[in-house]
């Protein structure tokens, strides 16, 4: 809910780069928050606290690179790779136990 | 003339991301190859199993580009080993981030095709210049199909399992009257 809620508040233009001071006070705080036991859930929760309804508030508007916050955008890449590596164990253990199956049988 | 590696390398991820970017309620466009079909099932599976992540992403309006450019940097870094499950998931995070919720006006539709288009040019530079070989010595996308195609259905499975979960319940109900009964 709070993922809905949050992207019908984000604005739809790639102007939502321009962050206000306590925009980035808050992905800071947000990014404080994140640790290496990281679960899904919980990355949610900081996603949904992301986008643009600090950054309407804003009055003034300062220049900034395009890019995703890092601290979110590190633990989006671990998250990333985590499941990329289950996923590719998960298929080699899949493929191994299909062989061993089809040898047997 | 033309590489055929790269050739068929565009033609997958285009076929993916024109997949994932139509508007809610088009018809599905038939996939153009035996490994654009397999790729569209298993980023649904990945994107189904991991859902709480990519559900942050459906639908995402900022710099689609920017953002697939940062996780390709870091998921695929150079020199570092290349995995099938983490470039599929990098492909269903691509097709994540160019879905579309709902209806859009033409500018919108506009903007999202040309991410694609960007998108898909990214990913090929990417895999074809920097982890050309690793993907020659998995054997291309034949590599692909033959890693991810289950030569057994799922069904089949399930009927396994529940099959042996009875054997097991069955077995320990026999090993206990036996017990009893000595």
């Amino acid at each position: 809910m709070l993922q809905s809620v949050a992207r019908q508040n984000a604005p739809s233009n790639p102007a939502r780069a321009e962050l206000a001071p306590e925009f980035i006070a808050q992905l800071r705080r947000i990014g404080d928050k994140l640790s290496s036991e990281w679960c899904e859930p919980d990355i949610i929760a900081v996603l949904a606290e992301m986008p643009g309804k600090k950054a309407r508030k804003s009055v003034t508007r300062i220049p900034s690179p395009t890019r995703v916050p890092t601290d979110v955008e590190d633990e989006c890449v671990h998250q990333l790779r985590r499941i990329g590596d289950k996923q590719n164990l998960r298929q080699k253990l899949l493929n191994f136990i299909s062989k061993l199956f089809s040898l047997v049988t | 003339m033309a590489d055929p590696l790269r050739v068929r390398t565009r033609l997958l991820l285009t076929d993916y991301l024109t997949f994932c970017a139509r508007e809610p309620g088009d018809p599905e466009p038939p996939p153009t190859s035996a490994e654009a079909a397999l790729l569209r099932s298993v980023a649904e599976q990945i994107q189904q199993q991991h859902h709480f992540f990519f559900s942050s992403f459906v639908g995402y309006q900022g710099n689609r580009v920017e953002l697939m450019t940062q996780m390709v940097d870091a998921v695929l870094p150079d020199g570092q080993d290349l995995n099938w499950g983490r470039l599929v998931l990098l492909l269903a995070f691509a097709g994540t981030i160019v879905s579309q919720e709902q209806r859009n006006r033409l500018k919108d539709k506009m903007k999202v095709l040309q991410d694609c288009q960007l998108i898909v040019a990214l990913l090929c530079n990417r895999l074809l210049r920097r982890h050309r070989s690793w993907l020659e010595a998995q054997g291309g996308w034949d590599g692909f199909c033959v890693i991810f195609g289950s030569p057994l259905p799922l069904d089949f499975w399930s009927t396994l399992l529940i099959k042996t979960f009875l054997s097991c319940v069955i077995a320990t109900a026999i090993l206990f009257v036996w017990k009893r009964l000595l």
